[in-house]
């Protein structure tokens, strides 16, 4: 039954841009504060560092000249756990926020060490596992609002196994990805990986995505483990890195 | 300031903050270990004292002139060739506090060579002479002032006595000179003497004077014996005319007597012969003859008959033409015998005067040589005075011209670098060795810091992002931490520098 419900997704692909946007299920939380970004290590327009402001701003444009479209699904990882995807992922998600007219969508893909829930305050009931594992099949029950104005996240949900590899290679993870890209052509899909070499779901999730962003920590990686990555995804698949100092 | 370098210090502040604990630390160790080494390191002390030493040889004013003496370059080798004798070691051991009875030979030999060691001979520039610097270092203050002191001592003593052994050697090399040169005069002397005695042929000028007068006599000869040609010529000429007219009278006078000598043999042949008679026939022809030979003036000589009493017919003028002919010709012989002895006098006065010349030019080297020796002689004998002089000053020690210019004395300071350096230097290596640690691992370490080690091949770097500060952990601050590093590094300092002061290290 359950194999069944994952070949035949029951969820309703519309992913019409014409189309309105669904009403909210659930309510919207409270708008964070200055000190909860600053908390959170989330940025904001009026933060008092702009460097880091500034740096993410130009990530974006950056981003934004290079993909076809906004709505481009990006992947986020890194060369190591703690290497700063879920950082990067998070603040290049809310710098696609900040403008009025645009949306940004974040989906935790770290199954193994989920972050973004936790960093967002968001208490899940379902997720991507769940969502992709069958135990719900409506997609509007796995994106949350956040804190951030036009920032929403799907959060990993309770993995409860350790074959979440194949999560992503089923067709509905695809068809999930083509589902949230289409729906709305002013959303900026944003996804936070595993490091990727030392997971397979980031190699697996590379071939679903549009582009790459690779984020290189501080004393990080080497070259050759630079080199590494670039053999691992591709170079044309990666769009760039970031330096994360 | 560049990207790059700017960069570069970004990263290593950034480092520091890291690592700024292991970096205290180890600053601290640094502080500490150098600090026990500069109080625990053996002081040395070195006592030095210079002396002022006389350059110039005895024999170099002795000789100056005649002979060049040699220099002596380095003074400090010299001094390091006396003092290292093997005969001062018991002498300079006990200076140095030691008992040579009581030590075996290796003892001793490894004694002597350590302080040996520790013994510096030098020479040192003061225009505008150079100096020789004893200097000894040693542990003890005083011993390095007692060992420096002897062995200056040592090398006055030693300076004396070579200098008296120097003049004595002088005097007697100048005194085997002088004898030498006294036998090469008198040999010299012989020599002139005995030339003089075997070629005594006067003098060149005067040969010179006889060679010219019988140059003079030849030349006085010579025309006159031209002069005596001339008149024999002259004469020989006259009387050759004379002797001409002479003969034809002769001639005809001849014919005429033969003619009537043949007559009266023909009138004696007629009287007893036909005039048909050969004989008559013949001597008639004869007298045809004669009388046509008479009639043409062609006369035959066979025809004449010669002059019974073979005289000829002279005329007075001729006769005195050939007496003054004779007499002309007997002048001439004289003078050629007159010159014929000039020219051979002339000849032996020739080959004198070339030996005169050579002996000439030897007479002048043997005079020369002997005047050379003379002099040389003569100067020896006064520099042999001198040299007398010189033995006697430097027995009664008064020709020793070195002097103690700096004398030795018990050093107060330690050598090298004073307590209060060591401590600065200490300091200063304990903030340089963290940070130059810190900045060769960074430089070494191959992992990714900066965009300045981005490689082209990768895809682009999108963006650097600065560290943000998230939640507020507590943390020292860091002017807070590197002030009380610092009051940590200063009061260890501070504590070393007043235990040293109070003398308890």
């Amino acid at each position: 039954m359950e194999n069944a419900k994952m070949n035949t997704p029951s969820f309703t692909v519309v992913g019409s841009e014409k189309e309105k946007r669904p009403p909210k299920t659930r309510q919207r939380p409270e708008n964070f504060t200055k000190e909860e970004y600053r908390e959170r290590g989330i940025i904001h327009p009026s933060m008092n560092n702009p460097e880091v402001l500034n740096a993410f701003r130009n990530l974006r444009n950056s981003m934004l000249s290079k993909a076809k479209a906004f709505n481009s699904i990006i992947q986020v990882t890194t060369v190591k756990q703690g290497g700063g995807a879920s950082f990067n992922a998070i603040n290049l998600a809310t710098s696609c926020a900040f403008d009025q007219h645009r949306h940004a969508l974040l989906i935790d893909c770290n199954f193994p060490r989920p972050s973004l829930a936790t960093t967002l305050n968001i208490e899940p009931e379902y997720g991507l596992y769940d969502f992709l594992t069958g135990h719900t099949d409506n997609i509007e029950s796995i994106i949350y609002p956040t804190g951030i104005p036009r920032l929403s996240l799907v959060p990993s949900g309770e993995v409860k196994s350790e074959d979440h590899v194949e999560c992503f290679t089923g067709e509905k993870m695809r068809l999930f990805l083509e589902n949230v890209k289409n729906r709305y052509s002013d959303r900026a899909i944003i996804l936070d990986t595993p490091p990727v070499l030392e997971s397979t779901d980031a190699k697996i999730l590379s071939e679903l995505v549009d582009y790459v962003v690779v984020v290189i920590p501080y004393k990080g990686a080497s070259a050759s483990k630079i080199n590494k990555i670039v053999q691992a995804v591709g170079k044309e698949k990666i769009a760039g890195m970031v330096l994360n100092n | 300031m560049n990207q790059q370098v700017e960069e570069k210090v970004k990263t290593y502040l950034r480092e520091s903050k890291e690592k700024r604990i292991p970096m205290t630390l180890l600053a601290v160790v640094v502080a500490a270990v150098s600090l026990a080494l500069a109080v625990v390191w053996p002081k040395s002390y070195t006592a030095s004292s210079s002396i002022y030493p006389d350059n110039s040889n005895i024999l170099k004013p002795l000789m100056e002139g005649n002979a060049v003496a040699t220099g002596i370059v380095d003074q400090a080798r010299l001094a390091r060739d006396i003092l290292f004798k093997r005969e001062f070691t018991d002498d300079i051991l006990r200076a140095g506090g030691w008992d040579p009875s009581s030590m075996t030979a290796l003892e001793k030999e490894q004694r002597i060579r350590s302080v040996q060691d520790k013994t510096e001979i030098a020479n040192i520039s003061r225009a505008p002479a150079t100096l020789i610097r004893i200097s000894h270092t040693d542990q003890s203050p005083v011993r390095a002032f007692s060992i420096a002191q002897r062995y200056t001592s040592i090398f006055l003593e030693q300076s004396v006595l070579n200098k008296q052994q120097e003049s004595r050697s002088a005097f007697e090399f100048i005194e085997n000179q002088v004898a030498s040169y006294q036998a090469k005069l008198q040999a010299s002397e012989d020599r002139l003497s005995k030339f003089k005695s075997q070629n005594n042929f006067g003098t060149l000028n005067d040969s010179n004077n006889r060679i010219a007068g019988y140059r003079a006599e030849m030349e006085r000869i010579n025309l006159d014996l031209v002069q005596l040609d001339t008149q024999i010529a002259s004469v020989e000429s006259q009387l050759a005319g004379e002797t001409e007219v002479s003969r034809d009278l002769s001639q005809l006078n001849a014919v005429r007597t033969r003619i009537n000598n043949l007559q009266m043999q023909l009138d004696s042949l007629r009287s007893r012969f036909h005039d048909t008679y050969p004989d008559v026939m013949l001597v008639k022809t004869q007298i045809q003859d004669l009388q046509r030979m008479l009639e043409t003036g062609n006369i035959s000589i066979e025809a004449i008959e010669p002059n019974d009493n073979g005289e000829s017919s002279d005329t007075p003028l001729r006769q005195q033409l050939r007496s003054q002919l004779a007499a002309l010709k007997t002048s001439k012989e004289a003078k050629l015998s007159q010159l014929d002895g000039i020219e051979k006098l002339y000849a032996a006065e020739q080959e004198r005067a070339t030996m005169i010349n050579e002996n000439e030019a030897e007479l002048a080297e043997l005079t020369r040589d002997y005047n050379v020796t003379r002099d040389f002689y003569n100067e020896m004998l006064r520099r042999l005075e001198s040299a007398r002089v010189s033995v006697q000053l430097d027995e009664q020690e008064q020709g020793v011209t070195f002097k103690v210019q700096e004398s030795a004395v018990i050093p107060t300071q330690p050598d090298g670098l004073a307590f209060r350096e060591l401590m600065m230097g200490s300091f200063a290596l304990s903030l340089m060795v963290p940070f130059g640690l810190l900045i060769l691992f960074v430089e070494l370490d191959s992992r990714i810091r900066s965009e300045s080690r981005w490689d082209a091949d990768w895809p682009p770097l999108l963006a650097t992002v600065p560290p943000l500060a998230t939640r507020k952990r507590w943390r020292l601050p860091d002017s807070v931490f590197l002030g009380l590093s610092i009051v940590l590094l200063i009061g260890l300092y501070a504590t070393v520098g007043t235990l040293y002061l109070l003398e308890y290290i």
